[in-house]
C-alpha cells in the first residue's frame, strides 16, 4: 500500500470514529454488560453482586408452581413468540394486496399519494397510533358510543389477550408494507405476462413465478415484523393492560419492579439471539438472492 | 380473451377492495382521535359540539410545557450533532476498504436492529454503572449525586439518530457520480474546498431527509427514553404514556392530535427536500 492510499485510508477511519466509537460505547458494550450481568447474583436494591451465579437462567426454566398452566418464563417466551410469528403471517396477508396494488398504479401520482398515505403512519409516533385504537375501543369510547346509539350492548375490548394481537398488526402494518411493496417494484413485470400469456392459471402465476420473485423483500419484511412485534412493549402494556404479557413487560418488570437485573438480562439475552440471529440471517438471505 | 380481460378485472377490483380494507385499518383510529380532539364532551362515547377548548389547555398545562420543552431541547442538540456524524460515518464508509468492514457495518446495524426494549434495559446497566463509578471518584454522596437526566437520555438519543441518518446520507451518496469530486481534486482543491463546494451540495437532499429522520425518531421515541430519564428529565411521551395510567383529560387527544400533525408537517418537508434533489443538477445519471 502506497503512502497516498494509506493517508486516504487514515482520513476514512478519521471521518468513521464518532460515529463507530458512539454505537460500540451505547449498544455493543451495553449488550456485554447485560450477557455478563445475566451470569451474576442480584444484587438487593436492584443492579447486581460480582459474584458469578446461573441463578437468573435456573429461575428462567424453572416451572413455576403456583399454576398448573403457566409454567414460568419459558412458557412467556415461546407464547410472545407464537404471538407474534401468527401476527407477522396476518400483517403480511393484509399487506401483500395492498403492496401490490401500490406497485400496479399506472399513474406516478396514484402510486406517490398510496407510498405517502403508508409512509405517514410509519413516520407517525408508535405511542399516538397504540394511543388512538386505546382511545378508539375504551369502554367509554367512540365505538361503544356508536355500539349504543345502534341499540347494542356495550362491549369490553381492551385488556385482552385478541386485542394485543390485533395491536401487535396495526403497529406493524407499514413495516410489512414498504419492503413488499420495494420487493414488487423490482420484479420484472414482463415475467409474470410471459407466465399469464403461456397458459398458467392465476394460482400458478402467485405461487411458482410472483412468490419467489418477491421472496428476499417478503423475508426481509417479515423478519422485521417478527422482531418488532416478540419485543413490544406498548402494545400489551397500553392495549392489555398487564392481563396479556408478553417479554418485554416482563424484562421491564426484572429491571424495574422486581429488582431482579439478572434475570431480566437472562430474558434479554434469549430475546437478542431470537431477533438477531433472524435478521442477520434475512440480510444474508437478501445478499445472497441479489 | 375477453373472458381473461374480466377475470382480471376482478382480481384488480378484489385487490383494491382488499387495499381499501388495510388502508381504512391504518388510519381510523387516528382519524377518529383527530376528530375527537375537537369534541367538547369529556367522555369519547358521545359527540356534543365542536371545540378548541382542549388545545388552548395546553399552554396552561405547566407539566406539558416542561416535557415539550425537555422534548425540543434533547431533539434540538442531538439532530445536527448526529447529522454531522452521520454525514462523516456515510463518507468514510463509501468506497473505503478496510478489515473487518462486515463487522463493523454490523455493529453500525445495531441501533436499526436491536429490538428498543433491549437498548432501553442495556443502556439502563451502562449507564448505572459509570454513573456509580463517576460519583464514586468525585466522592458525591446520595444528595448531590450525578443521576440520570437530559445527558443521558442526550447521549442515547445521538447514537439511534446518528444510525437511521446515516442510512438516507448513504443512499443519497451512493447516486453521486465519484467523478466529479475526483476531478474536483485533481483540479487542485483541497479536501475541504471538495466537500463544502462539490459533495455537500450534491448530498444536501440526503443530509436533510437525515436530519429530519433524526429528529422525529427522538421527539418520537419512548421505550428507550423510559429507561434513560430521570426525575425532572420526563419528555413528552414519557408525560403522556404516565398520564394514560392515570384519569385521561381530552387534552391529551389534543396533545396527540398536535404530535400527528408535526410528524406529517416533518415528512412533507422531507418528501420535499427529496423531490427537489432528484431534479439536482450533480447525479450520477449526468444531465
Amino acid at each position: 500500500m502506497n503512502t497516498v492510499e494509506h493517508r486516504e485510508q487514515r482520513r476514512l477511519f478519521g471521518l468513521r470514529a464518532p460515529a463507530v466509537v458512539l454505537v460500540v460505547a451505547l449498544y455493543l458494550l451495553p449488550l456485554v454488560l447485560i450477557l455478563a450481568y445475566s451470569f451474576l447474583e442480584s444484587g438487593r436494591a436492584g443492579s447486581v453482586q460480582w459474584v458469578p451465579s446461573l441463578d437468573a437462567y435456573r429461575e428462567l426454566l424453572r416451572p413455576d408452581p403456583r399454576a398448573s398452566t403457566y409454567n414460568g418464563y419459558v412458557t412467556l417466551l415461546v407464547r410472545s413468540s407464537w404471538w407474534a410469528a401468527l401476527a407477522t403471517l396476518v400483517t403480511l396477508a393484509l399487506s401483500l394486496p395492498l403492496a401490490t396494488f401500490i406497485a400496479g398504479r399506472r399513474s406516478t401520482l396514484a402510486k406517490n399519494a398510496l407510498l405517502v398515505a403508508v409512509v405517514i403512519p410509519f413516520w407517525t409516533s408508535m405511542l399516538v397510533r397504540i394511543y388512538a385504537v386505546r382511545f378508539l375501543l375504551a369502554n367509554g369510547g367512540p365505538v361503544n358510543g356508536w355500539l349504543e346509539a345502534l341499540g347494542l350492548e356495550r362491549r369490553v375490548f381492551l385488556n385482552t389477550p385478541g386485542i394485543v394481537f390485533a395491536g401487535l398488526v396495526y403497529t406493524a402494518l407499514p413495516f410489512m408494507v414498504l419492503p413488499l411493496y420495494a420487493a414488487i417494484e423490482r420484479a420484472d413485470r414482463n415475467v409474470i405476462n410471459a407466465a399469464r400469456d403461456l397458459g398458467a392459471n392465476p394460482f400458478q402465476v402467485f405461487f411458482t413465478v410472483f412468490v419467489p420473485l418477491v421472496r428476499a423483500g417478503v423475508i426481509a419484511g417479515c423478519m422485521l415484523v417478527f422482531v418488532l412485534s416478540v419485543s413490544q412493549y406498548l402494545v400489551p402494556t397500553l392495549l392489555g393492560g398487564g392481563k396479556a404479557n408478553m417479554i418485554a413487560n416482563v424484562i421491564e418488570n426484572q429491571f424495574n419492579e422486581s429488582q431482579n437485573w439478572p434475570l431480566g438480562s437472562a430474558i434479554s439475552v434469549f430475546l437478542v439471539v431470537f431477533s438477531l440471529i433472524g435478521t442477520w440471517w434475512s440480510v444474508r438471505f437478501d445478499e445472497e438472492t441479489n | 380473451m375477453s373472458s381473461a380481460r374480466t377475470r382480471r378485472a376482478v382480481s384488480g377490483l378484489s385487490l383494491g377492495t382488499s387495499s381499501v380494507l388495510t388502508l381504512a385499518i391504518l388510519y381510523i383510529p387516528v382519524v377518529v382521535l383527530v376528530i375527537f380532539s375537537f369534541n367538547s364532551a369529556r367522555t369519547g362515547a358521545t359527540w356534543e359540539s365542536f371545540t378548541f377548548d382542549w388545545y388552548k389547555e395546553i399552554p396552561r398545562d405547566r407539566q406539558l410545557m416542561r416535557a415539550i420543552t425537555n422534548s425540543m431541547w434533547i431533539a434540538l442538540i442531538a439532530t445536527p450533532v448526529s447529522t454531522v456524524f452521520a454525514t462523516m460515518l456515510a463518507l468514510g464508509l463509501e468506497g473505503s476498504r478496510f478489515r473487518g468492514k462486515r463487522a463493523t457495518q454490523q455493529v453500525l446495524n445495531l441501533p436499526i436492529v436491536a429490538p428498543e426494549i433491549i437498548t432501553g434495559v442495556s443502556l439502563l446497566a451502562a449507564f448505572s454503572l459509570v454513573l456509580r463509578i463517576i460519583n464514586d471518584v468525585l466522592g458525591r454522596g446520595n444528595a448531590d449525586a450525578i443521576r440520570f437526566g437530559r445527558p443521558t437520555i442526550l447521549l442515547a438519543h445521538i447514537a439511534f439518530d446518528t444510525a437511521f441518518a446515516t442510512l438516507i446520507v448513504s443512499a443519497s451518496l451512493r447516486n453521486l457520480n465519484p467523478a466529479i469530486s475526483e476531478a474536483s481534486l485533481d483540479l487542485g482543491a483541497t479536501r475541504w474546498q471538495t466537500f463544502w463546494k462539490i459533495t455537500l451540495p450534491a448530498i444536501r437532499p440526503g443530509v436533510l431527509g437525515g436530519a429530519l429522520m433524526a429528529f422525529t425518531l427522538s421527539i418520537d421515541n419512548f421505550v428507550i427514553t423510559f429507561f434513560v430519564s430521570g426525575p425532572g428529565s420526563t419528555t413528552l411521551p414519557i408525560e403522556i404514556y404516565e398520564r394514560l395510567s392515570r384519569t385521561i383529560s381530552p387534552s391529551i387527544n389534543a396533545v396527540a392530535t398536535l404530535i400527528f400533525a408535526s410528524s406529517v408537517i416533518v415528512l412533507g418537508g422531507a418528501l420535499m427536500a427529496q423531490a427537489i434533489g432528484s431534479r439536482s443538477t450533480v447525479n450520477s445519471d449526468g444531465d
